[in-house]
């Protein structure tokens, strides 16, 4: 036998704590590994779609407004002679049709590419597998993955949808997963002239990318050609786009980066509390270690060795649930964003995270009670009975709490007077509990007595008694209410902000998404907020239904906004315009934020603008402000009538009367109808009008939604973040539930021989019991209370943190419900768990319990 | 030859109110071979004694000679290697490790002492073989009678060939019949291998078993003298080598 051996034994007879310890290990990994895989591979996903796209380029050209650029240019670059190559480039968003028979039949939104086949094979790589790179600049090509996933092969055809309605295309090329394919699975690339004839851009492009000759000389490329442009084009490095894409992605990762963060906490505390718990069991066994030749080195080693085993298999278990995490986490992001992101990215940061956490907690967690047990005297061993816990309160400890209570205090006042750092909130809210924690054992006494006091009536004599007990073990109990605590505040604080995020998602919906059934062609990107165009003769057809009462189109379009003077960019701020048809007199359909809406339904018809609360953050903006607005070489100024709460696009989008759009920035077109049925219609009229919206929907290939189906599928998608933050927690309160029970069963071991005593002398089976569950109950209120109010604390901190980023704070409200059904629930789990134990005091076999050992 | 020396101890424990003097001046010469029984009455300083001499505890003053080297001059890890090679225990409550089986309780000094596993566990399996439970030895604590349990942490007292083997009430949680089998054993063990053994004990039946009987009161020594009273003669009888 080694002493390795020892250790192993030593966690194998002690299973349930040793699974304790793996789980929230693994919790702890798991969560970090996911989230920063999932982050990885969705900000790689926008960074390799980048540079795929650009490939060779050093340069690149937009019009500064996103609008189309005149493609005559492109000739005259090229006569440059130190430009090897100018690839002009159009990009549309379609819907596409494929497959042969009913059952194969697909519709999918995809990203049609139209790129000059003799120009962009100089800059990138494409990699035939079959066909030919076009058919005289006819056809279409397709990632050879994603034309499976079309159901459709070589020399089949497909319909597109485009502003001409439907057209047929045949596949004449299958491409490689390689190089400028695989940038984007699901994209479709066209040949330029078939793509400006197919969308009706004759002689556009909407990127230019040129590749200099030489290209340490890129900066000056770049400055030359910047400066020969004509106006309204901007000439940049190839990485300065894709902001906006970015932007929308970063209210999720925060969300998730969140709740990451607290079940990190809860994962660290309960890791912790095994730890310390398991050296405070064991004080006996390692003071016979002591008494028989073990010097404190020895000691030492052997239990950090055991938490760097335990450690080490948590993290390797907490790795390979995190990729499973990961992979659930992209499929909702692909959701969310309605995109498809590639396959995981398997990088070593997530794993070297993760490494860090699941080793370093467990080193550090098994340092301090390892160091704690190496000064167990061996006289301890010779005592028959169990040694109490002579420890007392070190005041290190109670004033290290109050120290960190201070700091926490001093970062949440910094915070509301302004110092908007992203983090500070979460590491406020972090060092509050880990103050509060602190602050448990010297409070302890008053605290016990004061829950006796007030329970005394339900629990009597046993509350007594078991009072006293917790106050012996005043370490282990100071650990156990302090999960408590920690699990209830984060569990309160994390879900009383998901329903509060909820709840605003909801509440923008229903003021903003207005009408009963909408026609369109496709869902808007929410990262682009661009979407396919829908014929406009619809509107009249639609009209003409009979029932209907009003029909209003709406357009968006992507626009550049001049920030202010005071704003922290210098930048124009890209932002998404949509115009839609405000009507005079009507309700105000925008969840408005700052502005009386009737004062600004007036002023968006008399040509003002409302923008989202992120533009206005971003731009350094606000209502009564003049904004400047750029579209396709065009600027015109508006004032803002006022601001409002925004989802689409990540808030970075602005509302304009549609007449004004049309007239002042030239914005034609239609991306969707909005249609309103009249107000008192029966059931059976608005089926007749659905069924034949449905019909016109069918025939021009188009989308028909009613309110409440958008609404569910909107509510699906935020369900979906929700549902991972909800597993997270109730993980959290899982974890702790087997904490208790680890406790309590400890209590009962050890108190073994005075439970025997007990009922020898006159205690009945259920006293016994009874003094067990009041344990847990007088543990419950001094853990649960404090937890329940300072998660209250921690939502309130965490909605006002997101004014920092969004504008606007998230309406706090403590949903009664929720904060009293979590705090019920665990006092349940705790009174349950304590069920286990309390049980088994009560069965006790008295020969067996009062045998020393 | 001298095994144990000690010189003017002294043990207080606490301060001003609840200050306890548990030695006052204690001297003790014990040579090698030779079995010591120490008695007197409850709180007067026995415990305290035992574990002074084993290096569990260190004393207010005095000096406390193991094989010449004073215990009480030692560092925190040198007193342990001391314990870990010249000293063995036998405890009231046995004190084994309950995740152990007895031959790995028996072997897990030598671990410590950085003894090959194997070798550590043959050796166990020798004295496991001595104090007769070599037949139980892949039970675990847990499923030993006391008076096995008491063998078992015996063979590990032993395990290391202590200088001195030191136990305390042995004998207090097993019923007669195993005391008096445990007592012939350690009888054994002086007149066969002349191991020195100090043991406390309040009963005068296991006392007089001894060579010698040192009565403590109030933390002094009362009386030194040979063991041999009347009533021990017929003790002595249980014992085949007697
Ligand atoms: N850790 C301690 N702190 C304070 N006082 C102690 C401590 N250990 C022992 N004492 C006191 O020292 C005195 C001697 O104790 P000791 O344990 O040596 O007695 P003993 O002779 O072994 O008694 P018993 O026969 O009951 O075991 C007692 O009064 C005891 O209360
Ligand atoms: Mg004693």
């Amino acid at each position: 036998m080694t002493l390795w051996q020892f250790s192993v034994r030593e966690i194998k007879s002690r299973p349930g704590r040793a699974a304790l310890t793996l789980i929230s290990i693994i919790i702890g990994v798991a969560a970090v590994v996911a989230v920063a895989m999932s982050v990885i591979t969705t900000r790689g996903a926008y960074e390799e779609m980048y540079q795929t796209l650009t490939g060779r380029a050093a340069v690149e050209i937009r019009s500064e407004a996103g609008g189309g650029i005149d493609d005559a240019i492109v000739d005259q670059l090229a006569e440059r002679s130190d430009v090897q190559a100018v690839v002009p480039i159009l990009e549309r968003i379609a819907i596409v049709y494929a497959g042969q028979t009913e059952a194969q039949k697909k519709r999918m939104k995809i990203q049609v590419m139209a790129i000059d086949p003799a120009r962009d094979a100089k800059v990138r790589d494409y990699k035939l597998v079959r066909g030919k790179f076009f058919e005289n600049g006819k056809g279409v090509l397709l990632e050879a993955g994603f034309a499976r996933t079309l159901g459709v092969d070589l020399g089949d055809e497909v319909k597109l949808l485009t502003p001409g309605g439907l057209k047929k295309l045949a596949v004449v090329g299958l491409l490689a997963p390689e190089g400028a394919a695989a940038y984007r699975q699901g994209a479709m690339f066209v040949s330029l002239t078939n793509g400006q004839r197919l969308f009706k851009a004759k002689n556009k492009v909407d990127t230019i990318h040129l590749a200099p000759k030489d290209f340490a000389r890129s900066e000056q490329l770049l400055k030359e050609v910047a400066a020969s442009l004509p106006p309204g084009l901007v000439a940049r490095p190839p990485a300065a786009r894709s902001q906006l894409s970015k932007e929308t992605l970063e209210s999720t990762q925060q969300g998730l980066e969140l709740a990451s963060a607290l079940s990190l906490i809860v994962a660290i505390f309960i890791i912790l509390n095994t730890f310390l718990m398991n050296v405070s069991e064991r004080r006996r066994q390692l003071s016979i270690l002591r008494a028989i030749g073990a010097t404190k080195g020895q000691i030492k080693r052997l239990l950090i060795g055991e938490g760097l085993l335990l450690g080490f298999i948590g993290t390797v278990i907490g790795m390979v649930v995190g990729m499973g995490g990961a992979f659930y986490l992209t499929r909702l992001m692909e959701n969310l964003f309605q995109t498809s992101l590639p396959s995981l990215q398997v990088t070593p940061l997530p794993f070297v995270l993760g490494a860090v956490l699941g080793l370093g907690v467990s080193l550090l967690a098994t340092y301090m009670p390892a160091v704690w047990a190496s000064r167990v005297s061996p006289l301890e061993g010779m005592r028959p009975v169990a040694h109490e816990d002579l420890e007392g309160v070190s005041p290190m400890v109670t004033l290290a709490g109050l120290v960190f209570l201070a700091i926490a205090g001093v970062l949440a006042y910094a915070f509301f007077v302004g110092l908007w750092l992203r983090y500070v909130p979460i590491v406020a809210a972090v060092l509050a509990l880990a103050g509060f924690v602190m602050l448990i054992p010297a409070s302890l006494g008053p605290l016990s007595r004061f829950v006796t006091a007030i329970l005394s009536p339900l629990l009597k004599m046993e509350g007594e008694l078991a009072h006293r007990q917790l106050l012996r073990r005043r370490i282990r109990t100071t650990l156990t209410t302090g999960v408590l605590f920690v699990a209830l505040a984060t569990g309160i604080g994390l879900g009383t902000t998901i329903v509060n995020n909820v709840d605003d998602v909801g509440h923008w919906f229903e003021r903003t998404v207005l009408g009963d059934f909408f026609v369109r062609a496709t869902m808007p990107d929410m990262a682009s907020g661009l979407s396919a165009e829908v014929p406009d003769t619809l509107g009249k057809e639609i009209m003409e239904i009979p029932g209907v009462s009003s029909v209003s189109s709406a357009r968006v379009v992507s626009v550049q906004v001049d920030p202010a003077p005071t704003a922290e960019t210098k930048d124009p701020v890209g932002a998404i315009l949509i115009a839609r048809d405000f009507v005079a007199n009507d309700r105000l359909e925008l969840d408005l934020r700052e502005g009386e809406p009737e004062k600004v339904l007036k002023d968006l018809c008399a040509g003002d603008v409302v923008i989202g609360t992120v533009l206005a953050k971003r731009s350094g903006l606000k209502a009564g402000d003049h904004i400047n607005l750029s579209r396709e070489g065009q600027k015109q100024q508006f004032r803002i009538a006022g601001t409002s709460n925004e989802y689409f696009v990540g808030g970075l989008a602005l509302y304009i009367q549609r007449d004004i759009a049309r007239q002042k920035l030239g914005i034609e077109g239609v991306d969707g109808y909005a249609v309103r049925v009249g107000k008192n219609l029966d059931r059976g009229s608005r089926f007749r009008i659905e069924t034949r919206l449905k019909e016109i929907a069918e025939r021009e290939g188009l989308l028909m939604q009613s309110h409440e189906a958008l609404r569910a599928m909107v509510d699906d998608l935020v369900n979906g973040i929700t549902g991972g933050l909800w597993v997270l927690l109730a993980m959290g309160f899982v974890v702790a539930g087997f904490g208790i029970v680890n406790t309590l069963t400890m209590n009962v071991l050890e108190q073994t021989r005075e439970l025997g005593l007990l009922r020898i002398v006159a205690m009945t089976r259920r006293q016994v019991r009874k003094m067990i569950l009041s344990q847990a109950a007088i543990m419950g209120c001094i853990g649960l209370v404090p937890g329940a109010i300072v998660g209250a604390g921690i939502a309130y901190l965490v909605g006002r943190s997101s004014e920092g980023e969004f504008g606007r704070s998230i309406e706090f409200t403590l949903h009664p419900i929720m904060f009293f059904g979590a705090f019920l629930i665990a006092y349940a789990i705790v009174v349950i768990a304590a069920w286990i134990p309390a049980q088994r005091a009560a069965r006790l076999d008295l020969r067996e319990a009062l045998r020393y050992e | 030859m001298l095994v144990l020396e000690a010189r003017d101890l002294t043990k207080i424990y606490g301060a001003a109110d609840a200050r306890v003097e548990a030695l006052r001046g204690v001297d003790l010469q014990v040579i090698k071979g030779e079995w010591v029984a120490i008695m007197g009455p409850s709180g007067s300083g026995k415990s305290t004694l035992l574990n002074i001499v084993g290096g569990i505890e260190v004393p207010t003053s005095g000096q406390i000679l193991v094989e010449g080297v004073d215990l009480a001059s030692l560092s925190d890890d040198q007193r342990t290697i001391m314990r870990r090679k010249r000293l063995g225990f036998i405890f009231q409550s046995f004190n084994l490790l309950p995740t152990l089986t007895a031959e790995e309780n028996v072997a897990l000094p030598m671990v410590l002492d950085g003894v090959k596993p194997a070798d550590a566990s043959q050796r166990a399996l020798q004295k496991l073989e001595q104090v007769g439970v070599a037949h139980r030895r892949r039970h675990v604590p847990g499923t030993l009678s006391g008076g096995e349990q008491q063998r078992v942490a015996i063979a590990r007292a032993l395990a290391i060939e202590p200088a001195l083997l030191l136990a305390d009430e042995p004998t207090g949680n097993l019923d007669s019949a195993s005391g008096a089998q445990m007592v012939r054993l350690m009888r054994e063990l002086v007149d066969d291998r002349r191991q020195t053994i100090i043991m406390v004990t309040h009963d005068p039946q296991l006392a007089a078993l001894a060579d010698r009987i040192v009565r403590v009161r109030d933390g002094q020594i009362e009386s030194d003298e040979p063991a041999g009273a009347p009533v021990a003669a017929g003790v002595r009888d249980f014992s085949p080598a007697g």
